[in-house]
């Protein structure tokens, strides 16, 4: 069985089915190939810095290796905090009712986006709609796997239909006269920046 | 630091700082009391790649790589890859040493090529001559977030006294009014923005927020409305 959204308002569960809306879905995409002498599509590939090896897809892995240089299983490693803590691993919350609780806009607007999914009403209070469709939003916890954080989902719905939008917590700072601006964007990727965008 | 051009209400124009609203600080992965190093390593060589193996093995592989290792090649695999730089291929495996053409791809939600052109090149319409405008167009915060799906968020961030007076003054007003400010690039000021070279545009929305003597003032970018696929919508 497909895996469902579950939310609870006043004692009150409903079931939704989710599909996830992106850019591409919405608008397609800008792609940009690069042709050999002949017109046909080059593949990307990497050359080692000694220039000892090519790396094509498929060649290249990534792992964590402790300080005797011993790879750690993936299996092996836990959540920890900044402090080095261990976390405890939260469940999914798919398939799991989870209370609802009233948010401002200002919440959803600060946070940094995760992703989008449109919902289809499998079992569904119609309170809880009424509610929507007058303008409330709502935020619940979110996991859609087992790891060691959840993140922040807002419910809301407009005239094309009911959605939620899946978020990480941010907490953008306050700016006061004897603030000064430093911030260091030289680690800023731009790489999203490549993508088309034909909303306009 | 990165810096906006931007106009208050009265189309006054200042450049100030910007720097990007990143999430919290979240749990990463590790072990508890052990110094853990991420390291990208070459896991087979091209001879142990699916294709070499079918031509060399069969497409029945399996039981060889159990039974003698043919993918690995001591002589690459667990060599540590620690910077490299982009190569092209041709068609026939070989490296291109020359500038290759470029082509743009244009392609429709269900993946079918729309258009195949030459790239173009994309001018950022926000700059040191032209800044972001503050149109006037204010749309209630609540309409906003049900209608844009908010990409990205800058805070904007005042380099002086005179430009702290121009950002409190703009999230004074949209504080006061519950809205976010549409905000337009290029010379009519009414493009969506475009704040680098060969960026995407992006719809600027501005959230204005005050604390006494303190202000938040988040760029909110948007490149995606939120509503359906056209293929649910048939």
């Amino acid at each position: 069985m497909a895996r469902q959204i579950n939310v609870v308002l006043e004692g009150s569960e409903s079931v939704f089915d989710f599909s996830k809306v992106d850019r591409f879905k919405l608008y397609g995409k800008r792609q940009r190939i690069v042709l050999d002498d002949d017109g046909n599509r080059c593949e990307k590939a990497e050359l080692s810095d000694d220039g000892a090896a090519i790396i094509r897809s498929g060649m290249s892995m990534q792992a964590h290796f402790d300080e005797s240089g011993e790879w750690v299983e993936h299996g092996r490693m836990v959540g920890l905090d900044e402090e080095g803590n261990a976390v405890d691993k939260v469940p999914s919350t798919l398939g799991v009712g989870q209370e609802l609780e009233l948010a401002t806009p200002e919440e959803l607007s600060q946070n940094e986006m995760v992703s989008v999914y449109h919902l289809s009403e499998v079992d569904c209070d119609t309170a809880l709609l009424e509610l929507l469709a007058k303008g409330n939003i709502y935020r619940f916890p979110f996991n859609y796997r087992a790891d060691y954080c959840a993140e922040t989902a807002f419910l809301l719905s407009n005239k094309e239909g009911v959605f939620v939008l899946v978020t990480k917590d941010a907490s953008p700072q306050w700016c006061q006269l004897d603030t000064v601006a430093v911030e260091d964007f030289s680690q800023e990727s731009d790489a999203d920046d490549e993508l088309d965008f034909e909303m306009f | 630091m990165r810096k906006l051009h931007l106009t208050n209400p009265k189309q006054r124009d200042a450049t100030v700082g910007m720097a990007p609203v990143k999430s919290d600080i979240r749990p990463h992965l590790g072990l508890p009391g052990e110094k853990l190093e991420y390291r990208r390593y070459i896991g087979a060589a091209e001879s142990g790649l699916h294709e070499s193996l079918v031509a060399k093995l069969g497409e029945d592989y399996g039981q060889a790589l159990v039974d003698g290792d043919p993918e690995i090649d001591v002589e690459y695999v667990g060599q540590r890859i620690t910077r490299s730089d982009r190569i092209y291929l041709s068609h026939g495996g070989q490296v291109l040493h020359h500038a290759p053409e470029e082509l743009e791809l244009i392609l429709a939600p269900d993946g079918t090529e729309r258009e195949r052109r030459p790239p173009k090149v994309v001018i950022a319409n926000v700059n040191e001559d032209v800044p972001a405008r503050w149109t006037g167009k204010k749309i209630p915060k609540g309409d906003v977030v049900r209608r844009f799906v908010l990409t990205r968020t800058v805070a904007l961030q005042h380099v002086d006294g005179l430009t702290f007076d121009f950002l409190y003054g703009m999230a004074k007003e949209l504080h006061e009014s519950g809205t976010m400010m549409l905000m337009g690039g290029g010379e009519s000021g009414k493009e969506p923005l475009i704040l680098i070279p060969n960026g995407s545009p992006y719809r600027g929305l501005l959230e204005g927020r005050i604390d006494g003597e303190r202000y938040m003032l988040l760029l909110h970018l948007s490149n995606m409305e939120l509503k359906l696929p056209k293929k649910a919508e048939e």
